[in-house]
Protein backbone atom coordinates (compact mmCIF):
# COMPACT_ATOMS: atom_id res chain seq x y z
CA UNK A 1 0.00 0.00 0.00
CA UNK A 2 1.17 3.47 -0.79
CA UNK A 3 2.24 5.83 2.07
CA UNK A 4 0.88 9.58 2.54
CA UNK A 5 2.57 12.09 4.29
CA UNK A 6 1.61 15.77 5.31
CA UNK A 7 4.37 18.07 3.53
CA UNK A 8 2.61 21.56 3.97
CA UNK A 9 -0.30 23.15 5.54
CA UNK A 10 -2.38 26.76 4.69
CA UNK A 11 -4.44 28.31 7.23
CA UNK A 12 -7.04 30.90 7.70
CA UNK A 13 -8.66 31.02 11.35
CA UNK A 14 -9.53 32.85 14.07
CA UNK A 15 -6.37 31.72 15.84
CA UNK A 16 -4.53 33.82 12.85
CA UNK A 17 -3.13 32.72 9.15
CA UNK A 18 -0.17 30.67 9.60
CA UNK A 19 0.82 27.17 11.56
CA UNK A 20 3.09 28.98 13.49
CA UNK A 21 0.95 31.30 14.39
CA UNK A 22 -1.80 29.14 15.27
CA UNK A 23 0.65 27.39 17.33
CA UNK A 24 1.66 29.74 19.33
CA UNK A 25 -2.27 30.53 20.33
CA UNK A 26 -2.98 27.04 20.49
CA UNK A 27 0.27 25.81 22.80
CA UNK A 28 -0.32 28.94 25.28
CA UNK A 29 -4.13 28.00 25.45
CA UNK A 30 -4.92 31.91 24.66
CA UNK A 31 -8.89 31.89 22.62
CA UNK A 32 -9.42 33.44 18.98
CA UNK A 33 -13.02 33.55 20.18
CA UNK A 34 -14.87 36.36 20.89
CA UNK A 35 -18.23 39.13 20.22
CA UNK A 36 -19.67 38.66 16.80
CA UNK A 37 -18.78 41.78 15.03
CA UNK A 38 -19.45 40.59 11.28
CA UNK A 39 -23.25 41.13 11.71
CA UNK A 40 -25.67 42.53 14.60
CA UNK A 41 -28.32 40.58 16.24
CA UNK A 42 -31.08 41.64 18.22
CA UNK A 43 -31.76 38.60 20.14
CA UNK A 44 -30.80 35.37 21.00
CA UNK A 45 -27.54 33.76 22.08
CA UNK A 46 -25.23 33.77 19.35
CA UNK A 47 -23.88 37.22 19.94
CA UNK A 48 -20.16 35.63 20.35
CA UNK A 49 -18.03 33.52 17.70
CA UNK A 50 -14.50 32.89 16.23
CA UNK A 51 -14.16 35.38 13.54
CA UNK A 52 -11.22 35.47 11.19
CA UNK A 53 -10.25 39.13 11.78
CA UNK A 54 -6.75 39.28 9.63
CA UNK A 55 -8.01 38.98 6.41
CA UNK A 56 -8.67 41.71 4.07
CA UNK A 57 -9.41 40.14 0.44
CA UNK A 58 -8.26 42.50 -1.51
CA UNK A 59 -4.97 41.63 -0.33
CA UNK A 60 -5.28 38.73 -1.69
CA UNK A 61 -7.36 38.98 -5.13
CA UNK A 62 -8.22 41.60 -7.60
CA UNK A 63 -11.78 42.72 -7.73
CA UNK A 64 -13.31 41.50 -10.98
CA UNK A 65 -11.97 37.75 -9.24
CA UNK A 66 -13.81 38.72 -5.94
CA UNK A 67 -17.08 38.91 -7.89
CA UNK A 68 -16.66 35.29 -7.97
CA UNK A 69 -16.23 34.55 -5.44
CA UNK A 70 -18.38 33.43 -1.61
CA UNK A 71 -15.80 34.21 1.35
CA UNK A 72 -15.37 30.58 1.98
CA UNK A 73 -14.30 30.21 -1.39
CA UNK A 74 -11.47 33.30 -0.56
CA UNK A 75 -10.61 31.30 2.58
CA UNK A 76 -10.01 28.06 0.76
CA UNK A 77 -7.66 29.37 -1.97
CA UNK A 78 -5.50 31.39 0.70
CA UNK A 79 -5.15 28.54 2.67
CA UNK A 80 -4.63 26.19 -0.27
CA UNK A 81 -1.63 28.70 -2.04
CA UNK A 82 -0.12 28.83 1.45
CA UNK A 83 -0.41 24.49 1.88
CA UNK A 84 1.24 24.52 -1.26
CA UNK A 85 4.40 27.42 -0.87
CA UNK A 86 4.56 26.06 2.81
CA UNK A 87 5.34 22.52 1.23
CA UNK A 88 7.43 24.14 -1.80
CA UNK A 89 5.27 22.06 -4.13
CA UNK A 90 5.78 23.17 -7.92
CA UNK A 91 2.92 22.06 -10.05
CA UNK A 92 4.21 21.62 -13.50
CA UNK A 93 2.50 20.33 -16.61
CA UNK A 94 3.84 16.77 -15.40
CA UNK A 95 2.22 17.01 -12.23
CA UNK A 96 -1.58 18.35 -12.47
CA UNK A 97 -2.83 15.80 -13.82
CA UNK A 98 -1.47 13.40 -10.46
CA UNK A 99 -2.98 16.23 -8.19
CA UNK A 100 -6.25 16.79 -6.75
CA UNK A 101 -8.26 18.47 -4.60
CA UNK A 102 -10.80 17.62 -1.86
CA UNK A 103 -12.18 20.64 0.28
CA UNK A 104 -15.09 19.96 2.47
CA UNK A 105 -17.72 22.48 3.15
CA UNK A 106 -20.78 21.95 5.89
CA UNK A 107 -21.91 25.35 4.01
CA UNK A 108 -20.88 26.26 0.91
CA UNK A 109 -21.65 29.61 -0.43
CA UNK A 110 -23.57 30.82 2.99
CA UNK A 111 -22.92 34.22 2.62
CA UNK A 112 -24.20 34.50 -0.87
CA UNK A 113 -27.47 32.32 -0.29
CA UNK A 114 -28.00 34.63 2.66
CA UNK A 115 -27.63 37.87 0.93
CA UNK A 116 -29.02 37.21 -2.24
CA UNK A 117 -32.59 35.16 -0.69
CA UNK A 118 -32.65 38.33 1.21
CA UNK A 119 -33.18 39.85 -1.30
CA UNK A 120 -35.38 37.80 -2.95
CA UNK A 121 -37.73 37.54 -0.49
CA UNK A 122 -37.41 40.38 2.00
CA UNK A 123 -37.02 42.69 -0.93
CA UNK A 124 -39.45 41.26 -3.36
CA UNK A 125 -36.38 41.13 -6.01
CA UNK A 126 -37.60 39.64 -9.46
CA UNK A 127 -34.22 38.04 -10.29
CA UNK A 128 -31.16 37.15 -9.17
CA UNK A 129 -27.22 38.08 -9.99
CA UNK A 130 -26.12 35.55 -12.78
CA UNK A 131 -23.40 34.94 -10.43
CA UNK A 132 -25.25 33.70 -7.57
CA UNK A 133 -25.26 30.10 -8.48
CA UNK A 134 -21.56 29.76 -9.14
CA UNK A 135 -21.05 31.48 -5.67
CA UNK A 136 -22.91 29.73 -3.81
CA UNK A 137 -22.35 25.85 -4.85
CA UNK A 138 -20.46 23.72 -2.55
CA UNK A 139 -17.91 22.34 -4.87
CA UNK A 140 -16.59 26.29 -5.57
CA UNK A 141 -13.95 25.85 -3.10
CA UNK A 142 -12.58 22.75 -5.06
CA UNK A 143 -13.06 23.93 -8.01
CA UNK A 144 -11.21 27.55 -7.73
CA UNK A 145 -8.13 25.90 -5.90
CA UNK A 146 -7.90 23.60 -8.93
CA UNK A 147 -8.40 26.67 -11.27
CA UNK A 148 -6.42 29.04 -8.71
CA UNK A 149 -3.44 26.14 -8.24
CA UNK A 150 -3.42 24.13 -11.52
CA UNK A 151 -4.55 21.16 -10.01
CA UNK A 152 -6.18 18.50 -12.60
CA UNK A 153 -6.40 15.22 -11.05
CA UNK A 154 -9.17 13.70 -9.02
CA UNK A 155 -11.50 16.37 -7.18
CA UNK A 156 -14.23 16.22 -4.68
CA UNK A 157 -16.11 17.80 -2.31
CA UNK A 158 -17.21 16.32 0.92
CA UNK A 159 -20.05 17.60 3.07
CA UNK A 160 -20.73 15.87 6.02
CA UNK A 161 -21.32 18.66 8.05
CA UNK A 162 -19.11 18.89 10.77
CA UNK A 163 -16.82 16.06 9.86
CA UNK A 164 -16.71 17.27 6.15
CA UNK A 165 -12.79 18.32 6.45
CA UNK A 166 -11.97 15.09 7.78
CA UNK A 167 -13.65 12.76 5.44
CA UNK A 168 -12.57 15.76 2.60
CA UNK A 169 -8.45 14.37 3.86
CA UNK A 170 -9.79 10.82 4.47
CA UNK A 171 -10.92 10.15 1.14
CA UNK A 172 -8.14 12.15 -0.28
CA UNK A 173 -5.78 9.80 1.64
CA UNK A 174 -7.60 6.97 0.05
CA UNK A 175 -7.23 8.18 -3.14
CA UNK A 176 -3.31 8.81 -3.26
CA UNK A 177 -3.23 5.01 -1.53
CA UNK A 178 -5.34 3.49 -4.54
CA UNK A 179 -2.77 5.79 -6.72
CA UNK A 180 -5.14 7.51 -8.72
CA UNK A 181 -3.56 10.84 -7.49
CA UNK A 182 0.45 11.30 -6.36
CA UNK A 183 -0.86 14.66 -4.26
CA UNK A 184 -3.75 16.05 -2.55
CA UNK A 185 -4.26 19.35 -1.70
CA UNK A 186 -6.91 18.40 1.28
CA UNK A 187 -8.53 20.19 3.86
CA UNK A 188 -11.95 22.09 4.20
CA UNK A 189 -13.59 25.59 4.17
CA UNK A 190 -16.83 27.13 6.23
CA UNK A 191 -17.97 31.00 5.86
CA UNK A 192 -21.03 30.43 8.22
CA UNK A 193 -21.10 33.49 10.33
CA UNK A 194 -24.85 34.78 8.57
CA UNK A 195 -27.96 35.36 10.16
CA UNK A 196 -29.82 32.71 9.03
CA UNK A 197 -27.08 30.13 10.42
CA UNK A 198 -26.92 31.94 13.19
CA UNK A 199 -30.41 31.71 13.83
CA UNK A 200 -30.79 27.77 12.72
CA UNK A 201 -27.93 27.09 15.32
CA UNK A 202 -29.47 28.80 18.42
CA UNK A 203 -32.62 27.51 18.20
CA UNK A 204 -30.67 23.98 18.62
CA UNK A 205 -30.29 25.15 22.16
CA UNK A 206 -26.58 24.12 21.52
CA UNK A 207 -24.70 27.61 21.19
CA UNK A 208 -22.64 29.03 24.59
CA UNK A 209 -23.73 32.41 25.15
CA UNK A 210 -21.03 35.06 25.90
CA UNK A 211 -21.45 34.98 29.66
CA UNK A 212 -18.71 37.49 31.41
CA UNK A 213 -15.91 36.95 29.07
CA UNK A 214 -16.50 35.88 25.48
CA UNK A 215 -12.91 34.28 24.68
CA UNK A 216 -13.65 31.44 27.40
CA UNK A 217 -17.61 30.88 26.15
CA UNK A 218 -16.28 27.63 24.89
CA UNK A 219 -15.84 25.24 27.84
CA UNK A 220 -15.16 21.74 26.03
CA UNK A 221 -15.37 18.73 29.55
CA UNK A 222 -15.87 21.80 31.94
CA UNK A 223 -18.81 21.17 33.83
CA UNK A 224 -19.83 24.30 33.54
CA UNK A 225 -19.73 24.66 29.89
CA UNK A 226 -22.45 25.56 27.81
CA UNK A 227 -22.17 24.43 24.57
CA UNK A 228 -20.31 25.25 21.37
CA UNK A 229 -19.23 28.60 19.18
CA UNK A 230 -19.61 28.78 15.20
CA UNK A 231 -16.60 30.12 13.56
CA UNK A 232 -15.16 30.82 9.91
CA UNK A 233 -11.91 29.72 8.41
CA UNK A 234 -10.23 26.98 6.23
CA UNK A 235 -7.51 24.91 6.57
CA UNK A 236 -5.58 23.17 3.64
CA UNK A 237 -2.73 20.42 3.75
CA UNK A 238 -0.47 18.72 1.04
CA UNK A 239 -0.99 15.34 1.50
CA UNK A 240 1.44 13.43 -0.62
CA UNK A 241 2.50 9.89 -1.56
CA UNK A 242 5.95 8.93 0.80
CA UNK A 243 8.56 8.06 -2.32
CA UNK A 244 7.91 10.99 -3.84
CA UNK A 245 8.11 13.55 -1.04
CA UNK A 246 11.38 11.60 0.04
CA UNK A 247 12.48 11.84 -3.65
CA UNK A 248 11.94 15.66 -3.47
CA UNK A 249 13.08 15.92 -0.22
CA UNK A 250 9.89 17.66 0.96
CA UNK A 251 9.54 18.65 4.69
CA UNK A 252 7.57 15.93 6.59
CA UNK A 253 5.00 17.38 9.27
CA UNK A 254 3.24 13.48 9.93
CA UNK A 255 2.54 10.26 8.39
CA UNK A 256 -1.40 9.71 8.35
CA UNK A 257 -1.56 5.93 8.90
CA UNK A 258 -5.31 5.48 9.42
CA UNK A 259 -8.71 6.86 8.52
CA UNK A 260 -12.00 5.36 9.93
CA UNK A 261 -15.38 5.98 8.55
CA UNK A 262 -18.37 5.40 10.39
CA UNK A 263 -22.17 5.72 10.54
CA UNK A 264 -24.03 6.38 14.11
CA UNK A 265 -27.21 4.81 12.04
CA UNK A 266 -29.16 5.87 14.80
CA UNK A 267 -30.24 9.69 15.83
CA UNK A 268 -30.39 12.68 13.19
CA UNK A 269 -28.72 14.76 15.85
CA UNK A 270 -27.78 12.53 19.05
CA UNK A 271 -24.43 10.46 18.77
CA UNK A 272 -23.97 7.23 19.86
CA UNK A 273 -20.93 6.19 21.64
CA UNK A 274 -20.74 3.10 19.43
CA UNK A 275 -20.18 4.99 15.94
CA UNK A 276 -17.41 6.83 17.11
CA UNK A 277 -15.64 4.38 19.06
CA UNK A 278 -16.15 2.09 15.65
CA UNK A 279 -14.07 4.92 13.53
CA UNK A 280 -11.52 5.19 16.08
CA UNK A 281 -10.81 1.50 16.24
CA UNK A 282 -11.32 1.22 12.33
CA UNK A 283 -8.62 3.70 12.48
CA UNK A 284 -6.00 2.40 14.76
CA UNK A 285 -6.70 -1.02 13.19
CA UNK A 286 -5.10 0.27 9.81
CA UNK A 287 -2.97 2.18 11.03
CA UNK A 288 -1.21 -1.46 13.18
CA UNK A 289 -1.32 0.35 16.09
CA UNK A 290 -1.81 -0.68 19.78
CA UNK A 291 -3.81 0.91 21.64
CA UNK A 292 -1.41 2.28 24.25
CA UNK A 293 1.12 3.48 21.18
CA UNK A 294 -1.29 6.48 20.96
CA UNK A 295 -0.53 9.43 22.81
CA UNK A 296 -2.89 11.68 22.39
CA UNK A 297 -6.48 12.72 20.59
CA UNK A 298 -7.49 15.96 19.38
CA UNK A 299 -11.17 15.54 20.28
CA UNK A 300 -14.04 16.71 18.51
CA UNK A 301 -14.77 18.44 21.74
CA UNK A 302 -17.46 20.70 21.43
CA UNK A 303 -18.21 22.05 24.09
CA UNK A 304 -22.17 20.62 23.94
CA UNK A 305 -23.53 18.34 26.99
CA UNK A 306 -23.77 15.45 25.32
CA UNK A 307 -20.72 15.81 22.57
CA UNK A 308 -18.56 16.08 25.80
CA UNK A 309 -19.66 12.64 27.65
CA UNK A 310 -20.70 10.79 24.60
CA UNK A 311 -17.04 11.07 22.87
CA UNK A 312 -15.41 10.26 26.42
CA UNK A 313 -17.49 7.02 26.83
CA UNK A 314 -16.27 6.35 23.56
CA UNK A 315 -12.75 7.25 24.13
CA UNK A 316 -13.06 4.74 27.16
CA UNK A 317 -14.86 1.64 25.19
CA UNK A 318 -11.56 1.74 22.84
CA UNK A 319 -8.73 2.42 25.17
CA UNK A 320 -10.19 0.56 28.10
CA UNK A 321 -7.07 0.97 30.74
CA UNK A 322 -4.73 3.15 28.67
CA UNK A 323 -7.56 6.01 28.09
CA UNK A 324 -6.29 7.34 31.82
CA UNK A 325 -2.60 7.94 29.93
CA UNK A 326 -3.90 9.31 26.92
CA UNK A 327 -3.56 13.56 26.78
CA UNK A 328 -7.16 14.42 25.28
CA UNK A 329 -7.62 18.19 24.53
CA UNK A 330 -9.93 19.81 22.63
CA UNK A 331 -8.79 22.81 21.00
CA UNK A 332 -11.82 23.92 19.90
CA UNK A 333 -12.01 25.83 23.79
CA UNK A 334 -9.71 28.38 21.49
CA UNK A 335 -10.26 28.53 17.67
CA UNK A 336 -14.69 27.58 18.20
CA UNK A 337 -16.37 25.33 15.78
CA UNK A 338 -15.50 25.89 12.22
CA UNK A 339 -17.49 23.91 11.27
CA UNK A 340 -16.96 21.94 7.84
CA UNK A 341 -13.61 23.24 7.96
CA UNK A 342 -12.58 22.13 11.50
CA UNK A 343 -11.43 18.10 11.51
CA UNK A 344 -8.81 19.83 8.87
CA UNK A 345 -7.67 22.66 11.49
CA UNK A 346 -7.68 19.69 14.07
CA UNK A 347 -5.62 17.92 12.34
CA UNK A 348 -2.95 20.59 11.46
CA UNK A 349 -2.69 21.49 15.26
CA UNK A 350 -2.53 17.41 16.19
CA UNK A 351 0.48 17.19 13.51
CA UNK A 352 1.87 20.20 15.17
CA UNK A 353 1.32 18.38 18.84
CA UNK A 354 3.27 16.13 17.14
CA UNK A 355 6.22 17.84 16.03
CA UNK A 356 6.43 20.03 19.18
CA UNK A 357 6.28 17.10 21.59
CA UNK A 358 3.48 18.93 23.39
CA UNK A 359 -0.04 17.77 24.08
CA UNK A 360 -2.05 21.31 23.60
CA UNK A 361 -4.67 22.33 26.57
CA UNK A 362 -8.34 22.48 26.78
CA UNK A 363 -8.55 25.99 27.33
CA UNK A 364 -11.62 27.92 29.65
CA UNK A 365 -11.14 24.23 31.90
CA UNK A 366 -13.12 25.35 35.12
CA UNK A 367 -14.76 22.36 36.96
CA UNK A 368 -14.48 18.41 36.67
CA UNK A 369 -17.30 17.10 35.26
CA UNK A 370 -17.97 12.96 36.84
CA UNK A 371 -18.84 12.05 33.36
CA UNK A 372 -15.86 13.32 31.88
CA UNK A 373 -13.12 11.85 33.64
CA UNK A 374 -10.45 11.75 31.10
CA UNK A 375 -7.03 13.82 31.26
CA UNK A 376 -8.10 16.88 29.16
CA UNK A 377 -4.98 18.56 29.41
CA UNK A 378 -6.71 21.87 31.46
CA UNK A 379 -5.62 25.07 30.51
CA UNK A 380 -1.80 24.51 29.97
CA UNK A 381 0.41 22.57 27.45
CA UNK A 382 1.91 19.40 28.27
CA UNK A 383 5.03 18.34 27.61
CA UNK A 384 5.17 14.45 26.17
CA UNK A 385 6.84 12.58 23.39
CA UNK A 386 3.79 11.81 20.73
CA UNK A 387 4.09 9.34 18.64
CA UNK A 388 0.68 8.80 17.38
CA UNK A 389 -2.12 10.66 17.75
CA UNK A 390 -5.70 10.96 16.20
CA UNK A 391 -7.72 13.42 15.03
CA UNK A 392 -11.96 13.05 15.73
CA UNK A 393 -14.66 14.28 13.82
CA UNK A 394 -18.36 13.18 14.53
CA UNK A 395 -21.31 15.34 12.55
CA UNK A 396 -24.55 15.82 13.35
CA UNK A 397 -26.15 13.17 11.13
CA UNK A 398 -24.07 10.64 12.84
CA UNK A 399 -21.51 10.62 10.51
CA UNK A 400 -17.90 10.06 12.27
CA UNK A 401 -14.65 10.38 10.50
CA UNK A 402 -10.85 9.67 12.60
CA UNK A 403 -7.84 10.36 11.15
CA UNK A 404 -4.50 8.68 12.81
CA UNK A 405 -1.26 10.20 12.41
CA UNK A 406 2.09 9.15 13.23
CA UNK A 407 5.74 10.76 13.51
CA UNK A 408 8.19 10.52 10.83
CA UNK B 1 -35.58 58.68 -25.57
CA UNK B 2 -32.98 59.67 -28.18
CA UNK B 3 -30.90 56.94 -29.73
CA UNK B 4 -27.90 58.89 -28.81
CA UNK B 5 -28.55 58.64 -25.65
CA UNK B 6 -29.23 55.10 -25.33
CA UNK B 7 -26.05 54.29 -26.83
CA UNK B 8 -24.53 56.35 -24.51
CA UNK B 9 -26.10 54.95 -21.70
CA UNK B 10 -25.59 50.93 -23.10
CA UNK B 11 -21.67 52.18 -23.28
CA UNK B 12 -21.70 53.32 -19.90
CA UNK B 13 -23.06 49.99 -18.46
CA UNK B 14 -20.09 48.24 -20.63
CA UNK B 15 -17.50 50.81 -19.58
CA UNK B 16 -18.55 50.14 -15.75
CA UNK B 17 -17.86 46.09 -16.45
CA UNK B 18 -14.34 45.65 -14.71
CA UNK B 19 -13.21 43.19 -17.39
CA UNK B 20 -14.42 45.73 -20.44
CA UNK B 21 -12.32 48.42 -18.65
CA UNK B 22 -10.66 50.92 -20.89
CA UNK B 23 -11.36 48.67 -24.08
CA UNK B 24 -12.16 51.05 -27.37
CA UNK B 25 -15.92 50.46 -27.74
CA UNK B 26 -18.36 51.27 -30.53
CA UNK B 27 -21.39 49.70 -31.79
CA UNK B 28 -19.24 46.56 -34.14
CA UNK B 29 -17.13 46.04 -31.05
CA UNK B 30 -18.36 42.47 -30.38
CA UNK B 31 -18.27 40.33 -26.83
CA UNK B 32 -15.47 38.25 -28.55
CA UNK B 33 -13.50 41.11 -28.95
CA UNK B 34 -13.59 42.00 -25.24
CA UNK B 35 -12.82 38.38 -24.38
CA UNK B 36 -16.44 38.48 -22.45
CA UNK B 37 -17.56 34.68 -21.82
CA UNK B 38 -21.53 33.88 -21.46
CA UNK B 39 -21.18 33.77 -17.62
CA UNK B 40 -20.24 37.45 -18.11
CA UNK B 41 -22.48 38.77 -20.79
CA UNK B 42 -25.29 37.88 -18.68
CA UNK B 43 -23.63 39.89 -16.38
CA UNK B 44 -23.70 43.09 -17.93
CA UNK B 45 -27.40 41.81 -19.56
CA UNK B 46 -28.19 41.96 -16.27
CA UNK B 47 -26.68 45.49 -15.72
CA UNK B 48 -28.74 46.69 -18.16
CA UNK B 49 -31.86 45.51 -17.02
CA UNK B 50 -31.53 47.62 -14.15
CA UNK B 51 -30.47 50.57 -16.44
CA UNK B 52 -33.58 50.62 -18.41
CA UNK B 53 -35.90 48.88 -16.24
CA UNK B 54 -36.60 45.70 -18.80
CA UNK B 55 -36.26 42.27 -18.95
CA UNK B 56 -33.88 40.46 -21.74
CA UNK B 57 -35.37 37.28 -22.64
CA UNK B 58 -33.19 34.06 -22.60
CA UNK B 59 -32.87 33.98 -26.66
CA UNK B 60 -32.09 37.44 -27.01
CA UNK B 61 -29.48 37.23 -24.22
CA UNK B 62 -28.00 34.01 -25.93
CA UNK B 63 -28.23 35.41 -29.31
CA UNK B 64 -26.44 38.74 -28.58
CA UNK B 65 -22.88 39.07 -30.30
CA UNK B 66 -22.05 42.96 -30.47
CA UNK B 67 -22.94 46.01 -29.03
CA UNK B 68 -24.97 47.56 -31.44
CA UNK B 69 -26.86 44.33 -30.92
CA UNK B 70 -27.63 45.65 -27.17
CA UNK B 71 -28.52 49.54 -28.71
CA UNK B 72 -30.91 48.27 -31.62
CA UNK B 73 -32.79 45.95 -28.99
CA UNK B 74 -32.97 48.31 -26.18
CA UNK B 75 -34.30 51.27 -28.77
CA UNK B 76 -36.90 48.72 -30.22
CA UNK B 77 -38.92 48.04 -27.32
CA UNK B 78 -38.77 51.41 -25.29
CA UNK B 79 -39.57 52.33 -28.81
CA UNK B 80 -42.53 50.21 -29.43
CA UNK B 81 -42.75 48.01 -26.35
CA UNK B 82 -43.27 45.19 -28.68
CA UNK B 83 -43.46 42.10 -26.84
CA UNK B 84 -42.19 39.96 -30.08
CA UNK B 85 -38.92 42.83 -30.06
CA UNK B 86 -35.53 41.83 -28.79
CA UNK B 87 -36.39 42.98 -26.00
CA UNK B 88 -39.36 43.48 -23.83
CA UNK B 89 -40.44 46.22 -21.61
CA UNK B 90 -40.62 44.48 -17.59
CA UNK B 91 -43.64 43.74 -15.82
CA UNK B 92 -44.47 46.57 -13.54
CA UNK B 93 -43.06 45.81 -10.60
Amino acid sequence: MRRVVITGAGVVSPLGSSPDGVWEKVSTATSGIGPLTRLKLNSGRAHVAGEVRDYAPEQHFQPKDLELLDRFAQFAIVAARAAVADARFKLTNGNSVRTGVSIGSAYGGMESYDSSYRLLYGENAQRMHPLTIPRLMHNAATSHVSMYLGAKGPSLCVSTACASSSHAIGEAFRTIQAGAADVMLAGGSDAPLTLGVLKCWEAMRVLAGAGSDARAACRPFSADREGMVISEGATVLVLEEYQEARRRDARIYAEIVGYGSTADSGHITQPTVEGPARAMQLAIQEAELCSHQVDYINAHGTGTKMNDVTETRAIHEVFKEHAGHLSVSSSKSMHGHLMGASGAMELLITVLAIQNGVAPPTANYRQPDPECDLDYTPNEKRERPIHAALSNSFAFGGLNAVLAVRRL
Amino acid sequence: MAVDEIQDRVLAVFRKNRRVGAAPLDLNTTFDELHLDSLEVFCIVFDLEDEFNITIPDNAAQTMRCIGDVVGGVRTVLRDGSPDSLVQQRQAQ
